[in-house]
């Protein structure tokens, strides 16, 4: 187990330096200069040149990036431009609520999506699959930002049951931590609920017709067992997968969420990044997002094999 | 069961799988039934469990009773004390038919959980015993694996105790040994007339392969294209076969001492749902057909007491008026 | 062998059973399918109001009047006016050209060169590697983020949005242009005319091409409702076609601050993409049912 695990790490590192390599390229190909946006418009040539010159940004691409690698080998992820603080300290803060706001919005489309698939095939065809197939349609075509903003409006402003924005944290006050997740985590899991839905709807339609669901109704056995055991635990294993699909879907679609509630997030940061070409803080991002969605797949992957008698850790 | 008729399909567009089979079994009695593929036995033996494939299949007409129950207009929750308990059924693929995901032992125990109320570690002794009794070795080690651990006809064993966890009073056997290589077979065919004889159980044996049947049945019926061609004690139909089909059946069988080179067939191919030949469906391959055989379908005739077929041939090719 | 993965299923069910025999029912079948002609209606009566903007424009849509801000939806400004006293009616229909134009677009580029880059790793093995390790890691990166940072590095603008767009849904259509062309590759009639000598390219044009286009037209009709509700963030978060052009999301997020007030500002536009996106989605959908139906139980 232990081996799997390390050799899958291994095979992950080299994807890791791509994705920073290919991040560096764009950002060192795109036109704009964070001199420019820091020292302001008005700044004269001199000032601007000093400034690069303090950045060190007048150095050459390689030696940049090669400088950029060696400090990531000590933990260092450099400073970053905008922000004027340690990359690792301003990420490090900004994790927790991206985890919680995802990490919500997950539990939130497992626990609506499973049972309206699971439900939606039981029933096929009937007014429940077709009610729930039109709520599942409905969410990935709603924009999930407009929502939000019409859910600000209505619970909000009109009913003022919830914060309209805001980021309260969990040790300050759990229950306020609660109310400023609600509408964000739905909004997000909106357009997964609707995916996983459907997903989990065809995969179990396709369970229902195997002869090991005939066997379990010619045992007798009643509707619920029948459903919720037999047909039940071979859904799981794929619709897993997709689970493992949505909460990277969810980690990356935050950005838009957390702009809309004024959530400090790592979607934020990292889009204010770009917007001002903070590429320290733009590379050390991405590397920590690219590390998170593929420690993501490994625990999928590890799931699977906990959940399905047939595979074997050591067949990979 | 009589007059049973099973259709597919969406209404006014519908296939006849099965046109108007009626048979009685008796307790403790050995049914075979046999019949090409897609001649609509195992319908027939599905439609009396009620588990036809549901949207498309269902039952037009006829009836089925068992011990004066009606089966078929039964609910579901009254079904589900019917099947398992009083009425088993295995089927033909085992690796297919047991849930992969769900343990050996535990697929035979809740069976017995759920229609004998027995505690987890009661019913779990009832699974060991039944393993033994189906000739798995090492049923310790085997309660707790999963079907892919197992080889065929260890599959099929387990599927045996899973049907035979309650005691039932009728089994239904679809087949059980098609999908087995050739020595497992003669091994697994002992075991079911074995266990079959000491819970004195009626089975209804369904197969394509006559000789399977001629070991094993007391009772026979002939399916041709969803329709009864023959039915009677063994004896009767392997011996003194009325009809066309089932003596060509036989002759197909190649034996040791055939002389000639060439295998003996029936010319054609069973007729799909779809076109179905008028009035006797058999007289397109029928040696004996003659004209009338086009346009009327034979009823049975009754050639002793308990030896009926279907086919003209038998009144002088006359059709009743 | 089962697959579970319904993509798969789709793929095979639908290239075995293959366009020609099935060409005559086809627009029959599509045309009774309640679904996608509901989609389909949406989305002409969509197309009309975009085509002909000019003409049934109430009012030119860059036209401020300042006198007459956040007046609510009423005649003769049916649906209300915006923060600088602008009809939103007259935006609503012109964002409509542009962000089904930019959606559009997007399909068109990623179906060209998806289908370019997924039939050569499909067909071409040695080029399979390569490419799709380009393709991952592409998608590698977070969708969203990786358009933010295209647009806001190339300048905001419609073209550059296309742009971005096309960069991030190519590998994902790629992808199943590769899982079709691959299973297209082995069926008989491809094997059989390589067996008669026929140069690989002709092959691709005359049989693979044809028989791969079912799941890519309908991962397209998808491709293309994702970009209008792409572009619709892209522009609200303020790299897409800059203001004062009027697209569905740029109206959004300029009537973001005016919530309170004049709440309509964002919801007019935002429910112009909703049904945008439902018509699209329910096209696609009504697509897929017919051109591969799912197994249902077969007799026999």
């Amino acid at each position: 187990m232990l081996e799997f695990m390390l050799r899958r790490i291994l095979v992950a590192m080299p994807v890791l330096l791509l994705v920073s390599l290919i991040s560096a390229l764009i950002m060192e190909m795109v036109p704009g200069d964070p001199a420019v946006l820091l020292a302001g418009q008005s700044a004269t040539d001199a000032e601007l040149a000093q400034m690069r010159e303090q950045l060190g940004l007048n150095r050459p691409f390689l030696e940049r990036l090669t400088d950029w690698y060696l400090a990531l080998a000590r933990g260092d992820l450099g400073d970053s431009i905008l922000l004027n603080r340690p990359v690792t300290q301003a990420i490090a803060e900004r994790v927790p609520v991206t985890l919680a706001l995802a990490g919500s919005a997950l539990l939130l489309t497992v626990l609506l999506g499973v049972p309206c698939g699971v439900l939606s095939a039981v029933y096929a065809n009937t007014w429940v699959d077709q009610a729930l197939l039109t709520f599942a349609l409905l969410g990935v075509s709603i924009p999930n930002f407009w929502l939000s903003l019409m859910l600000i409006v209505l619970f909000g402003v009109m009913l003022d049951w919830l914060p309209a924005g805001g980021y309260i944290a969990f040790a300050d006050d759990p229950v306020g931590w609660v109310k400023c997740l609600i509408l964000p985590a739905f909004s997000l899991a909106l357009l997964q609920v609707g995916l996983l839905a459907r997903i989990t709807r065809s995969t179990m339609l396709e369970v229902l017709q195997q002869d090991y669901v005939r066997t379990a109704r010619a045992k007798g056995l009643p509707v619920f067992m029948v459903v919720g055991k037999h047909a039940f635990k071979n859904v799981l294993i794929p619709v897993m997968t997709v689970i493992g699909i949505s909460f990277g879907l969810l980690l990356s679609g935050s950005v838009v969420i957390e702009t809309v509630y004024s959530l400090p997030g790592m979607g934020r940061l990292l889009a204010n990044a770009v917007f001002g070409r903070d590429y320290p803080l733009i590379q050390g991002g991405l590397l920590v997002t690219a590390a998170v969605l593929v420690l993501l797949n490994l625990v999928v992957d590890l799931l699977y094999v906990l959940v399905d008698p047939r595979v074997k850790y050591d067949k990979r | 069961m009589s007059d049973l008729r099973v259709v597919f399909g969406p209404q006014g567009r519908e296939q006849v799988a099965v046109d108007g089979v009626s048979l009685t079994l008796a307790a403790g009695e050995v049914l075979g039934l046999v019949g090409e593929s897609g001649c609509g036995k195992s319908l027939t033996a599905l439609a009396i469990l009620g588990l036809l494939p549901r949207p498309a299949g269902r039952i037009e007409r006829g009836r089925i009773e068992f011990r004066g129950k009606d089966l078929v207009h039964a609910s579901q929750s009254e079904m589900n004390q019917v099947r398992g308990k009083d009425i088993a059924m295995i089927f033909q693929e085992p690796m297919t038919a047991l849930n992969p995901v769900i343990k050996v032992g535990e697929q035979i125990a809740e069976t017995i959980r759920v229609h004998e109320g027995l505690p987890g570690s009661a019913a779990r002794r009832r699974a060991l015993e039944l393993l033994e009794r189906v000739g798995i070795s090492n049923p310790d080690q085997r309660i707790d694996q999963y079907p892919h651990e197992l080889s065929g006809g260890m599959r099929q064993r387990v599927m045996i105790a899973i049907a035979l966890a309650c005691r039932p009073k009728i089994l239904i056997a679809d087949e059980p040994t098609t999908a087995l290589d050739v020595t497992i077979q003669a091994q697994i065919l002992a075991l079911l007339k074995d266990l079959q004889t000491e819970f004195n159980m009626a089975m209804i044996l369904i197969t394509h392969d006559l000789g399977v049947v001629a070991q094993v049945a007391d009772r026979v019926a002939v399916m041709y294209a969803g329709r009864i061609a023959e039915q009677g004690t063994a004896s009767e139909v392997l011996e003194s076969s009325a009809h066309p089909y089932t003596r060509a059946l036989l002759s197909s069988i190649p034996s040791l001492e055939q002389t000639s080179a060439r295998l003996q067939t029936i010319a054609g191919m069973v007729p799909s749902l779809a076109n179905l030949p008028s009035g006797c469906r058999f007289h397109p391959r029928c040696k004996e057909a003659r004209e009338q055989c086009a346009q009327h379908t034979p009823g049975l005739t009754a050639l002793s007491l308990t030896h009926q077929a279907a086919c003209l041939a038998l009144n002088g090719y006359q059709t009743n008026g | 062998m089962t697959s579970a993965n319904p993509e798969n299923q789709m793929n095979h069910a639908g290239v075995s059973q293959g366009l020609q025999a099935r060409a005559p029912s086809l627009w029959k079948k599509l045309l009774s399918h309640r679904l996608f002609m509901t989609g389909a209606t949406l989305l002409f009566f969509m197309l009309l109001l975009a085509l002909f903007a000019d003409l049934i424009e109430l009012r030119p849509p860059e036209k401020m009047q300042v006198r007459l801000r956040f007046k609510a939806p009423d005649f003769p400004y049916p649906l209300g006016t915006d923060n600088y006293g602008r009809d939103i009616y007259s935006r609503l229909i012109h964002g409509a050209r542009l962000s089904l134009a930019i959606g559009f677009a997007v399909a068109l580029v990623t179906g060209i060169f998806g289908t370019l880059i997924g039939v050569s790793a499909g067909y071409f093995r040695k080029l399979d590697g390569p490419l799709m390790r380009l393709m991952d890691a592409l998608m590698a990166f977070p969708a969203i983020l990786l358009a933010i940072a295209i647009a806001a590095a190339l300048g905001p603008s419609a073209l550059n949005a296309v742009i971005a767009l096309s960069v991030v849904y190519t590998p994902r259509t790629a992808r199943i242009v590769r899982s079709t062309v691959l299973v297209v590759r082995e069926t008989d009639y491809v094997q059989a005319a390589k067996s008669c000598g026929a140069r690989d390219l002709w092959i691709v044009w005359r049989h693979v091409l044809p028989n791969s286009l079912a799941p890519l037209i309908v991962q397209l009709t998808f491709i293309f409702a994702y970009a209008i509700l792409a572009e619709a963030i892209l522009s609200f978060l303020g790299v897409g076609p800059p203001p004062p052009t009027p697209t569905w999301g740029n109206m959004i997020a300029e009537g973001k601050d005016y919530l309170r007030e004049a709440s309509y500002i964002c919801f007019f536009p935002g429910l112009a993409v909703a049904l945008t996106c439902l018509s699209l989605n329910l096209l696609g959908d009504g697509l897929r049912d017919v051109l591969d139906p799912r197994l249902r139980v077969q007799i026999g």
